[in-house]
């Protein structure tokens, strides 16, 4: 059951790649990291069109209608959902204090399916995906692709996604038809969770930019490298990691 | 000569000390500086969600804020990368104001209509040699996400009041991000400076 989930998403991931890129004229690429921005921006208004007419609306519903206790209960089950993702990758990275802590939440918030954290006093663990161990590995980020539904990532990380959805908690019992349901609705309440939570940082992108593209797009690859530049340096304190907006000061006159 | 050889000696460490002394003593007030100038922007913008203002008068009221506590020279230069220097003086003045304009639009339909917006300070702390970064959390309630994580980026000139240059949301610089839109944009029109202006013109007009 499991291989076969992870065959089926591999193969659409594949065949999505091998379709859609097609590459721009160099001289219209806005951004070396992305050869295939022509095609990109296709699925992009697309994305862009399914959350204007369906997300955006239950997202904003979400927030109106789900009091606040049981949204942090969604948010906390979203969150337990991934630890054993987090555990595996801290491990695989070497983090082992990680993947302790991590394992360590994930079983003592079995006990409430995540819904309830009963670790909020302790500090909880670093996020770790896939496309981070991948990094630490060595392989290369690859080019930015934007994936139907779930969005622009480099297709390391899109990659990492798919395994990312194999390893579920809920895998183990695949066989009760119940949580079989429960499993494929997960990606869905992950998405409304963090859709009606980031509301107004989205909208932002979506009607304030100049080119909601390539803002989204900055957003995504800021984020990600100083997600993976924090881990590089064994930095857990985000804020002390170096971020692009570093460089771009590196030559500035202040004075003048 | 032994006499002279101490006099020296501790003329030499008295030099030392205070000129440490002094260092880390401005060191230390540029960082509280930027601090206490974050806590003020903080506080026009908190008198701005008070005060009864019609749409146009608050967007006024944050183009004021936005020229007072921000660089927006620095912000106008670095937000268009290598092709500031393609620009005439007069696509240069034109696109400073409007980008000065554009910021202040944003700022009003995000924090406009919210009330209590507050600002948790976390760390104050030095980047290279003429810049501050104030680190903190903004809460902001009522909101889908009530805390968000910002850092503030300071130009401290020796010579003058420290601006803000740059302001990171989650990790997500939006001079960064500006930067890249424009270069996208004036890329795309063949590397014309003045497509830039119109389109920000346009957004504007919308």
């Amino acid at each position: 059951m499991i291989l076969n989930r992870f065959f089926l998403t591999a193969t659409f991931f594949l065949a999505f790649l091998s379709t859609s890129c097609s590459s721009v004229d160099e001289e219209l690429i806005s951004n070396r990291k992305d050869p295939f921005e022509d095609t990109n921006r296709k699925i992009f208004v697309f994305n862009d069109n399914l959350d204007t007419v369906v997300l955006e609306p239950i997202a904003a519903g979400y927030n109106k209608v789900i009091p606040s206790y049981a949204k942090t209960a969604i948010n906390n089950h979203v969150y337990w959902v991934g630890l054993p993702n987090n555990t595996i990758n801290s491990a695989l990275q070497r983090k082992w204090e990680n993947a302790t802590i991590s394992s360590l939440h994930f079983t003592v918030n079995a006990l409430t399916l995540g819904f309830v954290n009963l670790l909020i006093e302790d500090e909880p663990p670093h996020q770790q995906d896939f496309g981070q161990t991948l990094a630490f590995y060595g392989v290369s980020e690859g080019p930015y692709v934007v994936v139907p539904v779930t969005g622009g990532k480099t297709s390391r990380h899109a990659f990492s996604e798919v395994i990312n959805f194999v390893i579920n908690p809920y895998s183990a019992f695949t066989e009760n038809k119940t949580i079989d349901q429960a499993i494929s609705f997960q990606p869905v309440l992950t998405t409304i969770s963090w859709r009606a939570t980031n509301f107004e940082l989205v909208n932002d992108l979506k009607y304030n930019s100049l080119d909601a593209y390539v803002r989204a797009r900055s957003a995504y690859y800021q984020n990600r490298f100083k997600k993976i530049q924090s881990y590089n340096n064994n930095n857990n304190d985000n804020n002390n990691a170096p971020s692009e907006a570093d460089s771009l000061f590196d030559n500035l006159d202040t004075e003048g | 000569m032994d006499r002279y050889f101490k006099l020296i000696i501790i003329l030499f460490f008295t030099f030392f000390l205070s000129f440490n002394l002094t260092s880390n003593t401005s060191l230390a007030s540029k960082t509280e500086n930027a601090s206490s100038i974050v806590q003020k922007l903080i506080e026009k913008i908190q008198n701005i969600q008070e005060t009864k203002y019609t749409e146009e008068e608050k967007r006024t009221e944050f183009l004021k804020v936005i020229e007072t506590f921000f660089d927006m020279n620095i912000v106008a230069k670095v937000s268009t990368g290598p092709y500031w220097r393609t620009a005439t003086s007069n696509e240069k003045k034109r696109y400073t104001e409007l980008i000065t304009e554009l910021i202040a639009d944003v700022t009003a339909s995000q924090l406009g209509d919210i009330s209590n917006v507050e600002f948790q300070l976390h760390s104050s702390f030095q980047k290279g040699d003429k810049m501050v970064i104030v680190s903190g959390e903004l809460l902001v309630p009522n909101q889908s996400k009530s805390k968000i994580n910002v850092n503030w980026r300071f130009s401290t000139p020796d010579s003058d009041v420290p601006k803000i240059i740059d302001v990171e949301f989650e990790n997500i610089s939006m001079l960064v991000a500006q930067k890249e839109e424009s270069v996208a944009i004036i890329r795309k029109n063949g590397g014309v400076f003045s497509a830039l202006i119109t389109a920000i013109e346009e957004k504007l007009r919308k």
